[in-house]
């Protein structure tokens, strides 16, 4: 145990009680942020003991990494410092819900798996399918900015969460929203927490509208020789009627790649491995919801759109195979990385609808890119997700940064914003991982400052070094 | 102040300054019960005459207030302070219109219902619809977080807009956000929207288009009683039934609308709710019966279905006009806006009466019954000494009950310099010295929009509010 570990670890137990410090070297494994553990971690349960810990950490100039299920504490660049890590898995509970409100409010340490429970009982959802999902908590998903399948139809976080408790850099507590849907009280400070990796204030409350559970949902699949029909099939379910509530396109490496891990994992995937085959390319998933008569109308018009843009197989599937291509799509991205065994990168490319086939196409087509396993998933929006990586497909690991730099290249051809949520420590340095810096970045530090004066959340995480 | 309106003019032109006192008159009024009056408006047509204008402005310390339409209601374009108001009217161009991406960029002072005009023919449009749509600007609906009664399905302006370009108080003209995903970095874009014009001033917006629904129906339920009426809607939202509008009007309010429209409503009833469900047609059909069944439930006397567009779009033009037609019964309306959880609607609606009856003064009730907005109109005689005190008293009883209920201070109207004082019912001292500091980060000396948001005392730039421009009678 290291000195300040040791002295973390008196303090910490005389602020939260004692057994709620980790300070010996295998507890601490689990909050190894690009193989840099911190000298503690402490396990807060109010928003008094975050105050707390705060101030302690402010008087002894310690920095910290607020942390929840621990999944994406490698995202961003390592920070520079790294003392503790604020574990908030025990701000555990559903503080306020009432279903006939449509709102809900839990401690940001709530997993989502336990707030998808709750809410199922009154047939209501949050849209906040993020990877990761059985592991990770409210506010780590919040706090991460990741996208989830539903954005298609729900947007992200910051579309549903309508207020915030938090702490900020001060040891002040802090709120902004409230428990209702529309509300225009005061600055909406919690939208800048929702991606802010922890840099700005650590969350302890979080509050959401929440939407009705379909009566039922079905998820369709259809495959494609060829990346202009599967776009095509896209750019026709954008143009109808149709209110699919996810929407991805994938090539048959990462789809394969995303049901391989699902195999692995124990989970009997017969029905749905069973459509793929070898000469089809390209799939496009889509979920959707509704009553019987709806489901059947969605499937009856998906059908004849796959038809028209020459899919060479479309299936829709209903119960236990609808949950099972749901959660291989939700977990997809995880999967792709973990393939490459978390050596390679997933850029994250903020294009336009219109334009997202032409750039996949541009990518994937490249031959310097080939031995690097090129893998996308992209969503309907137009956020697209390119993996490449070093490790699995013969590419010498030396190359790979320079693989990686055309890839950039390319997608700065199409003008699309970019940026890495997915990284190898050991390529963090030489890569664009927050992507280019725009003039926003003054403001961008400003508010760092505002909320964190002493910068004592997670240093050097953020873009432009915040 | 000449040497300032001598650069002005050399900057703009003399037909883009306005100082005379006659012609500043209708620039101290915005849609609220408020009143102050600028030193100079001015009419910029570029960005960039935007970003000299405050450079000018710094120059001679003179605060700077944005305007769209002027149709606010918290007084948020009102200059407290004086100095120069920014008017958007000859920034009022769309820009782009990408159909395939669904995406339009235009200039703050297009008019809200000229966006969906321009884009209808590809069967898109914008989502937020203010009642004031159609003369309410698009900068001033991201400056207030506009709503509207169709935000109860596809959300606030906020939910629909990804990029902003911004002057800041010191001229230096950026960008926030992006046309697309997020390019990582805070989500300055969901800060802005909603700041009330205290951060930045609004040259271009960047929003995302909507496609319009396959089927539409719309439904006029109507109650004998204002109760049941509530405890419909309540019922409806408890059922997980989710119309993408849900209006609720009392009777006596509807006997006004109806001697000024004539949209079709009964002069006899309690109350009705107006209700619109969109979609697939089969989605339509299923959820028109699940609402006519809740509403048969609570009492209706009667559902009605709108026959055809011209039935519907008269229904929504009494709804949109019910503020135009409390003008031929008072002199006079100050219209509220707090929020609710939605279970709390019937104890809201009994609360509001009785106030209004503590006061001695007529209450109407007109409001976004499906997301628990409530928007009671308080009707006031300006002449009758005490009575415009009486209404504000009203109104701050209202919203201290919605905010005891677990509600907010604002819906969708915004705080402005209406209710700045009441905000330390929701907020701490250490809560305002964040907002402090995150406002201090854009507008460090408070010279844009001085005085809102933030109660006397706990925010910045106290110094450049003038005693006798804040809020009063304006027929006074």
């Amino acid at each position: 145990m290291s000195t300040t570990g040791e002295r973390v670890k008196a303090k910490a137990e005389s602020l939260l009680g004692a057994g709620c410090a980790v300070t010996d070297p295998a507890g601490l494994a689990r909050y190894d942020i690009d193989g840099t553990p911190p000298s503690a971690a402490l396990q807060a349960a109010s928003a008094d003991e975050v105050c707390e810990v705060v101030r302690f950490a402010l008087a002894e100039k310690l920095a910290i990494v607020p942390c929840g299920g621990a999944t994406k504490l490698s995202m961003g660049m390592p920070p520079v410092r790294y003392d503790l890590a604020l574990d908030l898995r025990k701000l555990d509970r559903v503080l306020q819900y009432d279903p006939g409100d449509l709102t809900v409010s839990a401690g940001a340490g709530l997993p989502l798996e336990a707030l998808r429970q709750t809410l199922a009982v009154h047939h209501q959802l949050v849209p906040l399918d993020t990877p990761y999902f059985e592991r990770s908590t409210l506010g780590g998903a919040i706090a991460s900015g990741l996208d989830s399948p539903s954005r298609e139809l729900f947007g992200t976080a910051r579309d549903f969460l309508i207020g915030a408790e938090f702490v900020t850099g001060t040891g002040e507590t802090g709120k902004s929203g409230g428990c209702v849907v529309k509300n225009v009280t005061g600055y909406d400070l919690h939208k800048l927490l929702a991606g802010s990796l922890g840099t700005l204030a650590v969350l302890t409350r979080v509050n959401f509208r929440t939407f009705p559970l379909p009566a039922e949902s079905r998820t369709f699949f259809a495959a494609f020789a060829r990346l202009n029909d599967a776009g095509g099939f896209l750019q026709a379910i954008r143009d109808s009627p149709l209110l699919p509530s996810s929407l991805e396109l994938l090539n048959a490496r990462a789809w394969n790649t995303a049901l391989g891990a699902a195999i692995q994992a124990g989970m009997d995937t017969s029905d749905v491995s069973s459509c793929t085959g070898a000469r089809e390319e390209w799939l496009v998933v889509a979920g959707f919801g509704g009553n019987a008569a709806v489901c059947s109308r969605q499937e009856r018009d998906l059908m004849a759109m796959a038809g028209r843009a020459s899919a060479t197989n479309a299936q829709s599937w209903t119960g236990d195979s609808d949950a099972l291509a749901r959660q291989v799509i939700r977990e997809a991205l995880p999967a792709i990385w973990e393939s490459g065994g978390g050596t390679g990168m997933i850029v994250r490319i903020g294009t336009s609808p219109a334009s997202a086939t032409a750039l996949i196409g541009s990518l994937c087509c490249a031959p310097e890119l080939q031995p690097f396993r090129p893998m996308v998933l992209a969503r309907g929006g137009g956020t697209v997700y390119f993996a490449l990586s070093p490790s699995a497909g013969g590419g010498s690991s030396d190359a790979f940064p320079g693989a990686v730099r055309t890839a950039l290249a390319i997608i700065a051809k199409h003008a699309a914003p970019a940026m890495i949520p997915w990284c190898a420590p050991q390529w963090k340095s030489e890569l664009p991982v927050w992507g280019e810096a725009g003039r926003d970045i003054l403001l961008m530090r400003r508010i760092k400052q505002a909320f964190d004066p002493q910068g004592i959340f997670a240093p050097g995480r953020f873009a432009g070094g915040i | 102040m000449t040497s300032l309106l001598h650069e002005l003019q050399a900057l703009l032109g003399e037909a883009a300054v306005l100082s005379r006192p006659e012609d500043l008159l209708m620039y101290e009024y915005d849609g609220s019960v408020d009143h102050a009056r600028p030193d100079a408006v001015v009419f910029p047509a570029t960005t960039e005459e935007v970003a000299n204008i405050v450079r000018i402005a710094a120059r001679h310390d003179v605060p700077i207030v944005g305007r769209g339409a002027g149709t606010g209601l918290s007084g948020g374009a009102l200059p407290l302070g004086g100095g120069v108001m920014i008017v958007f009217a000859r920034m009022n161009r769309i820009l782009e219109i990408d159909i395939e991406n669904r995406r339009a960029v235009v200039q703050p002072g297009v008019v809200n219902f000229d966006l969906t005009l321009a884009v209808q023919h590809a069967g898109l449009y914008f989502a937020p619809d203010p009642s004031s749509q159609r003369a309410c600007t698009l900068g001033g609906n991201v400056s207030e977080n506009a709503g509207g009664p169709h935000t109860l399905a596809y959300g606030v302006t906020t939910n629909h807009v990804c990029a902003l370009e911004l002057v800041l108080p010191d001229g230096e003209i950026t960008r926030v956000g992006s046309r697309f995903d997020n390019a990582g970095g805070y989500d300055l874009t969901g800060l802005l929207v909603g700041s009330e014009g205290t951060l930045a001033l609004v040259t271009e917006i960047t929003v995302k288009l909507s496609r319009q629904p396959e089927a539409v129906k719309t439904l006029l339920a109507i109650f004998e009683s204002v109760d049941d009426a509530t405890e419909t809607v309540v019922d409806l939202t408890a059922q997980s039934i989710t119309p993408s509008a849900c209006e609720m009007m009392d009777g006596w309010t509807l006997c006004a609308i109806e001697d000024y429209v004539h949209a079709g409503f009964p002069r006899d009833s309690g109350a009705v709710l107006l209700i619109e469900v969109e979609g697939l047609t089969e989605a339509v059909t299923s959820q028109a019966e699940a609402v006519t069944t809740v509403c048969k439930a609570h009492r209706a006397r009667e559902v009605r279905t709108a026959r055809d567009t011209a039935e519907r779009e008269l229904l929504w033009k009494g709804r949109k006009n019910a503020f135009g037609a409390m003008g031929r019964i008072a002199p006079c309306n100050y219209v509220l806006d707090g929020v609710i959880p939605r279970s709390k609607l019937p104890a809201a609606l009994r609360e509001t009466q009785a106030i209004g009856k503590r006061f001695g003064l007529r209450v109407g009730n007109i409001f976004h019954a499906g997301d628990g907005n409530l928007h009671p109109i308080v009707l006031y005689d300006p002449r009758v000494p005490g009575q415009f005190e009486k209404a504000v008293q009203a109104s701050h009883d209202v919203l201290r009950f919605c905010v005891a209920a677990g509600g907010a201070l604002t819906g969708e109207h915004g705080v402005g310099m209406e209710k700045s004082e009441l905000m330390p019912l929701l907020f701490s001292d250490a809560d305002f010295a964040l907002m402090r500091r995150v406002h201090d980060a854009f507008n460090p000396r408070a010279s844009l929009n001085p005085g809102k948001i933030f109660p006397l005392g706990k925010g910045c730039g106290e110094t450049r509010i003038r005693p006798h421009a804040t809020a009063g009678n304006p027929a006074a």
